[in-house]
């Protein structure tokens, strides 16, 4: 009763010495206070997270010394070891695993596979397979990616796609319509490889309302991934409802990459009726990649009309074609344009024609001013 | 009216301290926010992938002059070489060196004279001759040799003029580069809808560190105390004002030292100012002023990783020099774009860029110093009340050092880069020191750059007395750098 009469007092007599000073002290008063406040717990922190990365790395310098030659000699061996007997080798781990354990073990596992791999050596794939079932990894990381938690969802999605053991497109579906734009973009691209049944959905809608230049190279990589397990299917089916001019040029693009024959009559039909010169540069881009030396006069009578883009593809597809008539456009094209860095860029592609290039390179060089005998020079020391 | 005066200026330091100090908060909680955001989006995934399929990857050009460098050129090259990224090219301007620069690269890295048809897309001094190596290991590596212009901005204009890539970085040839920076930067360039203009990344000081082959072998903080006393000055600008103005498409300036620059549009905007003395913050704003005229989106992303190292001025004359040389391209920067100020033409630049600028950069060294003579004044009259004069000197006082503890603590939580703790240790120590130790020379230095640039005095651009990353300390080589 008696302490809390003399707290009481001394808190209004603070309180009324405090309210007794100027507005500016007690607001310094009150910056201050809040200024300790946060030195304090910064140095809380501080303190916090130094302690917290050094017992991280002593548990997994730890674990490291438990597993790591365990996973070698088996990774590294080219006997099978069935499931029975990795859960034998892991007994003792299996036995105090955690979901700490299994983040560590991940990135472990994935660490020696690619230290083998660098260092030249056949990773045992069946074995790896074995270890990650038998130490429940992709399960654990399917719970993760099932967590309401985006930044948790993000990671599992990665480190699910790193161990390359396939995953469930169920749990992975949860992802594809989130509000958070790399997560949901990146799951519509996992689709893509792990899908068994409509893989590519995501591309009937030009794949997400913010397609970008990272989305195409994700996009590229799951591709690259689905084609290592069979055909593509012919991916102008995707161009033509695509709205998106963006994505529609990459498709495009891969379209060539893929060296998809087969949709080479629908490019040269959508060549004449595109109006987007992205989408046009990519179009040309894609019949030079894929050898379609029938539109060369369509893309010749293109050339003086269209913007630099579109002119750049046609050289590169000119170059690729190595026609006769091609090396005398782009001849023509080197003396008619007054853009210096045109003029280079044709050089490069006349000298793409080997010998005969090299040789209409020399004889230009006869009727050329200084400068652009130093492209020549240049082209021709440059390409040897 | 005296002490009218007296109390008006009061009130307006008062307010002033106050105001710097809402701003950096706001600075540290959107710059925080950024960073986790940056951490969670881009990974080492992310970058492999990149790497994986060279094809996607955009070609960069790495653009670093150099002026009688003789003494870090090689392992600066070495370090350039290395990069982990499977399109890009580095360009060495020579700028008219008259040391040995040219002749040790030409021995060490096997290079001809070759031919070039060189296109001035933006001013510079003439251009001689490009060298190339015969050995296809150092394929990447472009020189080119000019004559002298006497400023970085020329140099790095040659530099533009010959890179053959849609991006560029800027960079100084003291730098030295994580092996994972091209992708760091380039990752937000793509991941973005709209253009982005420039990307800025964290640089720290090489002192304390250690190198072999011109790669880093050991990141510590720096022995000597100036260099120390900068690793937290630059981890503050850095981690917390550029990651915060970052989060508003606010960033004032993308550093001289380090940043990636889009090609077309410094070539639009006519490319460096060679007669600028800070053709960093001078560049970005002519890059926002260009965009904002052409009504054209834009974004300047900075990311938060430590890219790279730099050699910090390892005594008070050098600081002087560097600060000087600062102090006279801030004051500039306002003489020269003071049409931007307060104008709404200019969206944020005009309204908050500019405006903070000219406030806290500009004008803080002029209040701080005029303060203190106040404050001299004040104890002559002893018309100080020591009641309240304690209180307003902690207030002062742990401005600083709070934010500089915040910086550290974000700086370890995005990746531990020290080995130990008293290592981050010295840090937050000396940062307990900074207002009393380092920052009235900082005061003192920027002034005097203003004073010369007023006075117009003949400007030299500074020497640095280099070291050199492997361990060359106390051969007393120095050179002269171009900015």
């Amino acid at each position: 009763m008696e302490l809390s009469f003399y707290l009481q007092y001394y808190l209004f007599y603070l309180q009324n010495k405090f309210m007794g000073y100027p507005f500016v002290i007690r607001l310094t008063v009150l910056i201050v206070m809040g200024l300790i406040f946060i030195y304090i717990l910064s140095l809380i922190r501080f303190v916090w997270i130094n302690l917290n990365l050094r017992k991280k790395e002593r548990d997994f310098a730890k674990l490291s010394r438990q597993v790591k030659d365990r996973f070698v000699a088996m990774l590294g061996s080219d006997e099978k070891y069935g499931e029975d007997r990795v859960f034998q080798e892991f007994e003792d781990v299996i036995l105090r695993m955690n979901n700490k354990t299994k983040i560590q073990i991940t990135d472990l596992i994935l660490n020696t596979a690619n230290e083998l791999k660098e260092a030249g050596k056949t990773v045992n794939e069946d074995n790896y397979r074995s270890i990650i079932h038998v130490l429940d990894i992709p399960s654990f990381w399917e719970t993760e990616l099932m967590s309401n938690n985006s930044k948790r969802r993000h990671i599992a999605l990665r480190k699910l796609d790193n161990l390359g053991n396939g995953l469930t497109t169920s749990v992975l579906m949860r992802s594809t319509n989130h509000k958070n734009k790399g997560l949901r973009k990146q799951a519509r691209a996992a689709v893509m490889k792990y899908d068994n049944i409509d893989p590519f959905k995501f591309l009937e809608d030009s794949f997400d309302t913010d397609f970008n230049a990272l989305d195409e190279i994700m996009i590229h990589h799951f591709l690259v991934g689905r084609q290592s397990e069979g055909p593509l299917p012919l991916l102008s089916r995707w161009v033509q409802h695509a709205k998106n001019h963006a994505f529609k040029a990459f498709m495009i693009k891969e379209i060539g990459f893929f060296n998809q024959m087969e949709c080479a009559e629908f490019l040269k039909g959508l060549l004449k009726t595109e109006e987007s010169k992205l989408v046009r540069a990519a179009i040309i881009e894609s019949l030079g990649n894929l050898g379609r030396q029938e539109v060369e006069h369509e893309i010749f009578d293109m050339y003086g009309i269209s913007p630099v883009e579109i002119q750049t593809a046609i050289i590169n597809a000119v170059a690729k074609f190595k026609t006769k008539i091609g090396l005398d456009f782009l001849t023509n094209q080197f003396f008619r344009t007054t853009d210096n860095e045109q003029k280079v860029h044709l050089a490069y592609a006349i000298k793409q024609f080997g010998e005969e290039g090299k040789l209409r390179l020399t004889n230009l060089s006869t009727n050329s001013n200084e400068f652009e005998r130093k492209i020549f020079d240049q082209v021709n020391y440059q390409l040897g | 009216m005296f002490e009218f005066l007296f109390n008006f200026y009061g009130y307006a330091i008062f307010f002033y301290a106050t105001a710097i100090t809402l701003i950096y908060f706001v600075l540290a909680f959107m710059g925080y926010y950024n960073i986790l955001r940056n951490r969670v989006r881009y990974t080492e995934r992310e970058e492999n992938i990149l790497t994986t399929y060279p094809e996607t990857a955009p070609g960069i050009s790495i653009v670093a002059p150099a002026f009688n460098e003789e003494v870090i050129i090689l392992d600066s090259i070495t370090s350039l070489l290395s990069l982990n990224y499977p399109t890009y090219e580095i360009i060495i301007v020579n700028d008219g060196s008259t040391d040995n620069t040219l002749e040790l690269m030409i021995s060490r890295f096997e290079l001809i004279e070759v031919p070039y048809a060189y296109m001035e897309k933006v001013a510079c001094k003439p251009f001689k001759r490009t060298f190339k190596s015969v050995n296809p290991l150092y394929d990447k590596l472009i020189v080119v040799d000019k004559v002298n212009g006497g400023t970085k901005a020329d140099a790095m204009n040659a530099g533009v003029n010959v890179a053959k890539y849609d991006y560029f970085i800027n960079t100084d040839v003291d730098c030295i580069l994580s092996p994972d920076t091209l992708s760091k930067v380039i990752l937000p360039v793509l991941d973005s809808d709209i253009p982005v203009l420039a990307v800025g990344a964290t640089m720290r000081m090489a002192n304390g560190c250690d190198f072999r082959d011109g790669k880093i072998t050991r990141i510590r903080p720096p022995a000597d105390f100036i260099p120390t006393f900068q690793e937290t000055e630059y981890l503050r600008s850095y981690l917390v004002a550029k990651m915060g103005w970052s989060a508003i498409n606010a960033i004032p300036n993308v550093s001289g030292g380090f940043g990636l620059f889009e090609k077309s549009s410094v070539i639009s905007c006519g490319g460096f100012d060679t007669k600028s003395h800070a053709e960093d913050m001078d560049m970005t704003l002519r890059l926002i002023a260009y965009k904002r005229e052409h009504k054209l989106p834009y974004k300047i992303v900075q990311v938060p990783h430590s890219l790279c190292w730099t050699e910090g001025p390892p005594n008070l004359k050098v600081l002087m020099r560097q600060r000087t040389r600062w102090g006279r391209g801030l004051l500039q920067i306002f003489f020269v774009h003071r049409k931007f100020l307060f104008n709404r033409k200019y969206g944020r630049m005009g309204l908050i860029i500019m405006p903070y600028a000219f406030f806290f950069e500009l004008m803080a060294p002029i209040i701080e110093f005029s303060g203190f003579f106040f404050l001299l004044f004040l104890l002559y009259t002893e018309q100080i009340n020591f009641n309240t004069f304690w209180l307003m000197l902690a207030y002062v006082y742990l401005i600083g050092i709070s934010i500089s503890t915040i910086t550290i603590v974000f700086d370890i939580s995005l990746r531990k880069l020290y080995r130990n703790l008293n290592e981050y240790l010295r840090l937050v120590l000396f940062s307990a020191f900074e207002a009393l130790l380092y920052h009235p020379f900082v005061v003192i230095f920027t002034l005097r750059g203003y004073w010369q640039y007023l006075t117009k005095k003949n400007f030299k651009w500074g020497t640095m007395t280099r070291q050199g990353f492997s361990g060359q300390n106390g051969q007393d080589k120095s050179s002269s750098k171009a900015a």
